[in-house]
């Protein structure tokens, strides 16, 4: 009985500890790693999120910070229910519990180090002492990765963080700096929109990319909902049209829908974080 | 009111505007220019007034817009404090009332501003109405709605816009009108000056001065350049106008009898040819009244009917004779016009009037000669038509009338085609063919004319253009040579067909066979030409009569016409002989066509008083294909054919064939006969003599006259086939007389001799009727009683020909001549003709004679012969008695006399001389008696 009791209190501390979702307007604060602005990144995620919400009943709201690492800091923070991102996989974040549910369809996202078409630099060593853009700290392919090939070569740049993926492209592309470390699919996205051309000096194994994941506070009956949601949106018209038209906005070659997704699909991520050179500013 | 009161009340009116063209033209522009220039500023106020607003409008929607995107990153991620300062700025920067953000829980978030004074005047602000703007526009990302902004515009901006725009524009137009009144002013000052020098011009115009012109300048505008133009070319034209006026009235005068007169007729004006013409002074005419020329000519209703034209203000016109001072009338076409006064009334007559004495003498004289002429075309017999260029009938006269059936009132005016009604070549009427006559040109012919009441007449015609000022149109002549037509048609036919059956005749199968051997000739179409010749014809014609016989060929023409195929064209040659051509067609059908015709003669029925009479015929059909011949070959070849098929027997037909030996060698015959005449004249015959010697002591011996011929070679010859051949070609009888005169020229000259000389007559012979008379006149020529001479007629020429041969018997004997029925016995139909026959002796035919020796049957018939003879009271004579053995036999049987080698050969005829030198010379005169070329003449 005692030792009940005890079982009671903890839980009962541990849900208190937990923020308790639906948050107060009634809504699941949904979080998306800002890998866009803060525009674009609201105009193609709020129709998808009204979609998921019609279809699993779970009333999602978009919810995003001024940078990656601030939207991190908030599902560090216990604000958001879900999260769109992969900052999750290092050793500390990785045991905040958040649960893989889905991700976009895709062979995954590698780390590249890019240039400019035109530029002389012809391989990673080339840029050592040369500024070279990042998202954000934080990011897996834009900046952990390519980050890490650099170290683990010996080679000392001048990192300069633009914010999010695009921003750090268009420091590239204006020439603000020699290179830059991207994701791949975005930088190829950025690229096609604007009509940048650019070479890659280095590329990684691929690594699957940003994950719809859930609070463990969130029950598993949502947590199913949601990812039958993401996962059905493909095959349903009416989502196949909201992607189509996301897919459009952002020129995409094809429309990117939703799969089914597991923590294990994101392993590597784990095994990169246990040995990479590069410091991890968890917290 | 009238016009004079009407006139002054609009002078009147229109006084206090009767300043200066430049004035008026001052006034008139400022005014426009004030309306206009007001109208303008209003307006462009006003326009841009609606501008001003709706770019205030715009400004606040694009302003709105501004702001919502400003403000997104900060209401994405719910940064207040981030909207709070990026609306102050914006308000600041875009110098806006108020800037605000509402979220969707009602929070706002606002900024207001002070607005910068404005230079527009506050009354402007109350006129232009603008005041504050404000919008409120959603934030809307991605669909979601993030909450609403609110944006409050101040007008200042718009308002000092427009006040500054019309504060400009004020001044502008203030001084543009000033300016441009000022401009108009100084232009109409220099522009206007050509203006006097055209009042000038058209006063001097007034007064009378016709040659005054405007001088005008380059310089000066082009509607004064114009006017002045126009002037000027006005001035030239009056001035033109009025010099041909006056020539015009000198002509007048010089060709027309003028003159005026009062309302009451007296004379008040006359020009010189008045006087002229009328031979009365001027002073005799001035003052009088008009009456004083009147003539008689006229009955008074005339010139009531005159005065009253005139007197109505109308104008009159026509011609009037008036008289001379002396007396003689003279005619004058005159139109009287009546002068009217302002009333509206004549107040005088001016007369003008044209001599036409001269034109009226002559109409006269052309009424006359008209007269004259219809006169003489109603006398005559021709039909006489004319007609206007348009061929419609102008005149006609009664020959026309009654040959066409028409009356003269009906006719005039209508069209010729209507009553002059042409056939053409198939009888139906054909408007082309008078609508073909050129109007312009001679032409003569005939025509087929339908008159009104059907009956058709055949006229000769001539057509002339009548000439004349009008182009008058055309004279037609007929004459009717319908009789004539007839006459000539029936001549054609005549000339061309046989009178009896109807058939063409000899000469149409003629000029069928040319036109056959023509269309041979072109194309090579294979035609045959028959000849066919009726067999026992004449048979009927003897025994019935030749009217019967007309019937029989009349009946038998449509019979063989009737079997005939359409191609045939069928003629009678003469007598029983007829003409068939068949055109593209063979030999073997022409074959078929004659067996048909054959066997249609054949079956031809014919009965004449209970006897029945069967015809046949024989044909020869000679073909055309392509070789060259003539229509005279191709009928001896056709009559060749039906002669041969005649020899082969009655029903037969023959096709010549050129290579064919009996065509050839009657063509050789033929030869002979053509040349008979030239052989005769040259001597190549001679007479020779064969004894008849009498088996009776009391009775004297006679002699047959036998014809021989000497050949070239100076042979002597029996005629052979010779004397068929003259037979044949109807020259027989040429040789009979020529025999005849020989032999009574011979016996002329023998006076001792006691025996009869026989001559063999051919059956030709006996149907000449002058042979008769030849031989009247050589018995008296030379004095030679006729009992010296004989005839011997061949039993089958007598029966053929037994009218004749009785006729010439029965004259001859009548001389004392006598007669042997020669080769008696030959055809079984002789005992018939014995009665009919007053013969002295009989002949027996030698083929009886020369084998009777061995053959009673032979001796029968000589002896049945012989008491026939005998009881008919004739004489019999054998021929060809060659052996003693049959004298005997012959002279046992009572025959009474025999002739043949036994007897005697042949010989010439004691004393005759040849005229052929070389015959002489030779054996003509002695030839070898026992030689087998002397044959016995029938």
């Amino acid at each position: 009985m005692k030792t009940i009791l005890l079982t009671l209190l903890l839980w009962l501390n541990t849900a208190g500890a937990w923020a308790a979702f639906p948050d107060a307007a009634g809504t699941y604060p949904f979080g998306v790693l800002n890998q866009r602005s803060l525009t674009l990144t609201a105009e193609y995620w709020n129709p998808i999120l009204r979609y998921v919400s019609a279809k699993s009943g779970v009333p999602l709201a978009l919810r995003i910070a001024r940078t990656a690492n601030e939207t991190t800091d908030l599902a560090a923070r216990d604000e958001l229910a879900f999260v769109y991102s992969n900052h999750f996989f290092t050793p500390k974040r990785d045991k905040l519990g958040f649960r893989v549910l889905a991700r976009q369809d895709g062979e995954g996202i590698r780390g590249q180090i890019v240039v400019a078409d035109d530029s002389p630099t012809r391989t990673p060593e080339n840029l050592a002492s040369q500024a070279v853009a990042f998202a954000n700290p934080y990011g897996m392919a834009g900046y952990f990765v390519p980050m890490d090939r650099l170290l683990k070569s010996g080679t000392s740049v001048l990192p300069v963080f633009a914010g999010n993926q695009e921003a750090a492209m268009a420091m590239l592309k204006v020439g603000k700096v020699v290179a830059a470390g991207v994701n791949n699919q975005v930088m190829a996205d950025f690229s096609r929109r604007v009509g940048f051309r650019y070479r890659v000096l280095y590329e990684s194994e691929p690594y699957l990319d940003l994950a719809v994941m859930a609070h463990p506070s969130v029950p598993d009956a949502v947590n199913e909902k949601i990812r039958a949601a993401f996962a059905g949106m493909m095959a349903d018209p009416e989502g196949r049209t909201l992607l189509v038209a996301a897919a459009d906005m952002l020129k995409l070659d094809k429309p990117r829908g939703f799969v089914l997704a597991y923590d294990r699909d994101y392993d590597n991520y784990r095994r990169f974080f246990h040995h990479t050179q590069v410091p991890l500013d968890e917290q | 009111m009238n016009n004079k009161a009407i006139r002054m009340n609009l002078a009147w009116l229109i006084r206090p505007l009767d300043t200066s063209l430049r004035s008026r033209v001052l006034a008139t522009t400022m005014v426009v220019l004030i309306g206009v220039f007001m109208l303008l500023v209003w307006q462009t106020v006003s326009v841009a007034h609606r501008d001003a607003e709706a770019a205030l409008r715009g400004h606040l929607t694009d302003e709105l817009a501004d702001l919502n995107n400003i403000l997104t990153d900060a209401v994405i991620i719910q940064d207040y404090s981030a909207i709070q300062e990026r609306l102050h700025g914006f308000a600041v920067k875009h110098e806006v009332l108020e800037a605000a953000f509402i979220d969707p829980q009602g929070h706002i978030v606002s900024v207001r501003t002070r607005p910068t004074h404005p230079d527009r005047p506050e009354w402007f602000a109350q006129l232009t109405h603008f005041g504050a703007q404000a919008a409120t526009g959603d934030v809307v990302i991605g669909g979601t709605a993030y909450g609403q902004t609110r944006l409050v515009l101040s007008p200042f901006v718009q308002e000092d816009a427009l006040w500054h725009l019309g504060s400009m524009l004020a001044i502008w137009f203030a001084a543009a009108p000033i300016l441009l009144g000022w401009l108009i002013h100084a232009l109409l000052g220099v522009n206007l000056k050509g203006l006097f020098g055209l009042q000038r011009a058209a006063r001097k115009f007034e007064a009378g001065d016709y040659a005054a012109r405007v001088d005008f300048l380059p310089s000066h505008p082009p509607e004064l350049r114009e006017t002045a133009l126009a002037f000027n070319h006005m001035g030239e034209a009056i001035d033109t106008l009025m010099t041909g006026m006056k020539e015009q009235q000198k002509a007048l005068h010089h060709a027309a009898i003028v003159s005026e007169t009062r309302l009451d007729g007296t004379i008040t004006y006359i020009n010189d040819l008045f006087c002229e013409i009328s031979g009365y002074t001027r002073e005799e005419l001035i003052g009088q009244n008009h009456r004083l020329i009147r003539s008689s000519e006229h009955p008074p209703e005339f010139f009531a009917a005159l005065w009253q034209t005139i007197s109505e203000g109308r104008i009159w016109q026509g011609e009037i004779c008036n008289r001379a001072k002396n007396g003689a009338p003279y005619w004058v076409y005159t139109s009287i016009t009546p002068i009217l006064g302002e009333d509206g009334l004549p107040c005088k007559y001016l007369s003008i009037r044209f001599d036409i004495s001269a034109l009226k003498s002559a109409q006269a004289g052309l009424e006359n000669e008209k007269v004259r002429w219809e006169t003489t075309l109603a006398s005559i017999n021709d039909a006489v038509i004319v007609t206007d260029k348009n061929q419609h009938i102008l005149f006609i006269n009664p020959a026309a009338e009654s040959m066409l059936g028409i009356a003269r009132e009906d006719a005039l005016a209508r069209p010729i085609g209507q009553y002059l009604r042409l056939l053409n070549t198939a009888g139906k009427e054909d408007p082309n063919l008078i609508a073909a006559i050129a109007p312009h040109r001679s032409s003569h012919g005939s025509w087929d004319v339908q008159t009104l009441s059907g009956g058709a007449l055949a006229v000769s015609y001539s057509c002339a253009p009548l000439a004349g000022l009008d182009q008058a149109g055309t004279i037609f002549v007929l004459r009717d040579e319908t009789e004539k037509k007839q006459l000539l048609d029936n001549l054609r036919n005549m000339a061309f067909h046989d009178s009896l059956t109807t058939l063409p005749n000899r000469r149409a199968v003629e000029g069928r066979l040319a036109r056959a051997l023509r269309m041979t000739s072109e194309s090579g179409q294979s035609q045959a030409f028959c000849y066919i010749d009726l067999d026992h014809f004449k048979l009927v014609n003897d025994t019935c009569g030749h009217a019967a016989g007309d019937i029989l060929l009349v009946s038998l023409s449509k019979q063989m016409q009737h079997v005939l195929p359409k191609k045939a064209y069928l003629g009678r040659l003469g007598g029983d002989e007829f003409g068939l051509i068949l055109s593209d067609t063979s030999e073997a059908e022409a074959r078929a066509v004659c067996a048909q015709l054959i066997r249609t003669i054949r079956d031809h029925p014919f009965e004449h008083k209970g006897r029945r009479f069967n015809l046949n015929a024989c044909i020869g059909i000679a073909t055309m294909s392509g070789q060259t011949v003539t229509i005279g070959d191709l009928m001896i070849q056709a009559d060749m054919a039906c002669y041969r098929a005649k020899a082969e027997g009655s029903g037969r037909i023959k096709v010549y064939e050129i290579d064919e030996i009996g065509f050839k060698r009657l063509e050789k015959e033929m030869s002979w006969a053509a040349d008979f005449s030239k052989a005769l004249e040259s001597g190549q015959f001679m007479p020779y003599r064969q004894l008849i010697q009498t088996t009776s002591s009391s009775e004297k011996s006679h002699y047959e006259v036998l014809i021989r011929v000497i050949r070239e070679n100076g042979e002597v010859e029996g005629p052979g086939s010779l004397l068929m051949a003259l037979e044949r070609f109807s020259q027989a009888p040429i040789l009979d007389r020529w025999m005849t005169e020989k032999v009574i020229e011979y016996l002329a000259r023998t006076p001792d001799e006691q025996a009869v000389y026989f001559i063999n007559l051919s059956g030709k012979t006996l149907v000449d009727d002058n042979f008769l008379e030849t031989v009247y006149s050589l018995l008296d020529q030379y004095q030679l009683p006729g009992s010296r001479i004989g005839f011997e007629i061949t039993e089958t020429a007598a029966v053929h020909n037994l009218e004749s041969a009785q006729h010439l018997i029965l004259g001859l004997r009548r001389r004392g001549c006598q007669f042997a029925l020669d080769d008696f016995g030959q055809e079984a139909s002789s005992f018939a003709y014995l009665k009919s026959l007053p013969a002295d002796y009989i002949k027996i035919d030698g083929a009886f004679v020369r084998g009777m020796a061995n053959d009673r049957r032979d001796q029968a018939i000589i002896r049945s012969i012989t008491q026939l003879a005998h009881d008919f009271g004739m004489q019999t004579v054998a021929e060809q008695v060659e052996t003693g053995e049959v004298a005997e036999l012959l002279q046992a049987m009572g025959v009474n006399y025999l002739q043949g080698y036994h007897i005697q050969r042949p010989e010439p005829l004691p004393g005759w001389v040849n005229s052929i030198k070389k015959t002489d010379q030779n054996n003509a005169a002695t030839p070898e008696p026992d030689t087998g070329l002397l044959v016995a003449v029938n």
